[in-house]
């Protein structure tokens, strides 16, 4: 069959493409439908849509849809005098109708093609299940993006690599994601906390993690933390992606702060942060490049120094 | 900011104590039932600083995110200070977190003043 989809493969995201073709009709249609039968007037109709806020109403008999009975149907009956008619004579019986197991590009196409907003969706019995409308796709396609962002994050969280007593993980942090910064430091505590490393030292890693973590998502356009362990030393890194520190002596000042008073609402950018990390770790080194990316590293030696 | 049980006399707050003394609500029962020192801040930046262990950390904030630094400074108790009950990712994460929680609908002021109290029954500081 030669389907015309408004999306081409070429130009979408391939990742978005993958998602429609994956997704069915049925995953993104609403399962609540008002339905009526013929024998029902377009006056009763009237008020179950107005009360209901639809715009059309379906006709079924014993399951099976008939037809559709729209605001505009309603209007010629009131025209024309007939609406005490039962609303079987002259309902719309010519449908475009989807079926549930239809990928979702199939709704998307009908949407391109056709006129209408919303198209009742039957099952392989040709039994009305439920109505689809444009935003019931969207919404669909932005829950499953999200998943699939979610699953690609923790891949990538996964991939600690562990070679010879020593181990290496790295996590992405993004801009001003507050929903989920401190998963990583979480995640760094949980594996010094697995290895049983001496409860001072995860307590000390843990604040200089989360405090490196805060930051880049309060001040920064996002970035990555990245965790390494030897036997002896634990390293935390942040390395961000801008837009860099104006002077990194004040930044490393107590109370020195850039943030707005919307991420002080949030309980951060008290210009404690830095500073903070700085005085849990052994060793604390900070590179800016005004308009850049800013590195800064977090040492705590794991166990006592041999010097 | 904060205040040391050990220097205030009295040796631990029991869970009982606090829900009784700051008129709280239970909303997760957690591993801790008993805390060492109490901090009051509503800017977690400030609560990262302490050293102190097993904290009663009593915030006005009410996002995952003071669950997330009770995790990080190992508080034994979360009190925090609303009329109304707690965002469901909040109590959510306390409960994955294993961190006991509870919410007062007194002030901020007013909690802080009944937990001194508390502390300095029978010594005054």
């Amino acid at each position: 069959m030669n389907q015309v989809f408004p999306l081409k493969a070429t130009r979408a995201a391939a990742a978005v493409w993958d998602v429609l073709l994956r997704l069915k009709v049925r995953d993104a249609m609403s399962r609540t439908v008002h339905c009526a039968s013929r024998s029902d007037t377009f006056r009763s109709l009237k008020a179950i849509m107005k009360e209901k806020n639809i715009s059309g109403m379906p006709i079924v008999e014993d399951g099976r849809l008939l037809g559709l009975v729209t605001i505009n149907d309603i209007i010629n009956a009131m025209d024309l005098g007939t609406a005490d008619e039962p609303v079987g004579k002259t309902m719309t019986r010519d449908l475009i109708v989807l079926e549930e197991d239809m990928p979702l590009t199939f709704a998307v196409s009908h949407l391109n093609k056709y006129p209408y907003r919303r198209y009742p969706v039957i099952d392989k019995n040709k039994h009305l299940i439920g109505v689809i409308t444009s935003r019931r796709i969207l919404a669909a396609l932005v829950r499953e993006m999200d998943k699939e962002i979610r699953e690609l994050e923790a891949k990538i969280q996964e991939q600690a690599t562990t070679v010879q007593n020593e181990y290496h993980n790295e996590y992405f942090i993004k801009r001003l994601d507050f929903e989920n910064a401190g998963r990583a430091s979480y995640a760094i505590k949980k594996v010094l906390k697995d290895r049983g490393l001496p409860p001072d030292i995860v307590r000390r890693a843990s604040v200089a993690a989360y405090e490196l973590e805060i930051n880049i998502v309060v001040h920064s356009n996002g970035g990555r933390l990245t965790f390494h362990l030897t036997p002896d030393i634990l390293t935390i890194r942040a390395i961000d992606e801008g837009p860099g520190i104006e002077n990194v002596a004040d930044a490393m000042r107590e109370g020195f702060s850039t943030a707005n008073d919307w991420i002080r609402s949030l309980g951060f950018g008290a210009g404690m942060g830095l500073p903070n990390a700085k005085r849990f770790s052994d060793d604390f080194q900070i590179q800016s490049l005004p308009g850049g990316s800013t590195s800064v590293t977090s040492i705590i030696h794991t166990s006592p120094k041999t010097t | 900011m904060i205040k040391n049980l050990n220097r205030a006399m009295k040796k631990y707050l029991s869970l009982e104590d606090i829900l009784y003394t700051a008129q709280a609500e239970l909303v997760h029962a957690g591993a801790q039932n008993s805390v060492e020192a109490v901090v009051a801040s509503s800017l977690m930046s400030d609560v990262l600083t302490i050293e102190e262990k097993n904290v009663l950390l009593i915030s006005n904030l009410k996002t995952v995110q003071v669950v997330r630094t009770a995790d990080v400074i190992e508080a034994g108790v979360i009190l925090l200070i609303s009329q109304e009950p707690i965002i469901r990712d909040t109590t959510q994460l306390a409960q994955e977190l294993n961190i006991t929680m509870c919410r007062t609908p007194l002030s901020l002021f007013e909690t802080c003043y009944r937990i001194g109290t508390l502390i300095y029954k029978d010594n005054h500081p």
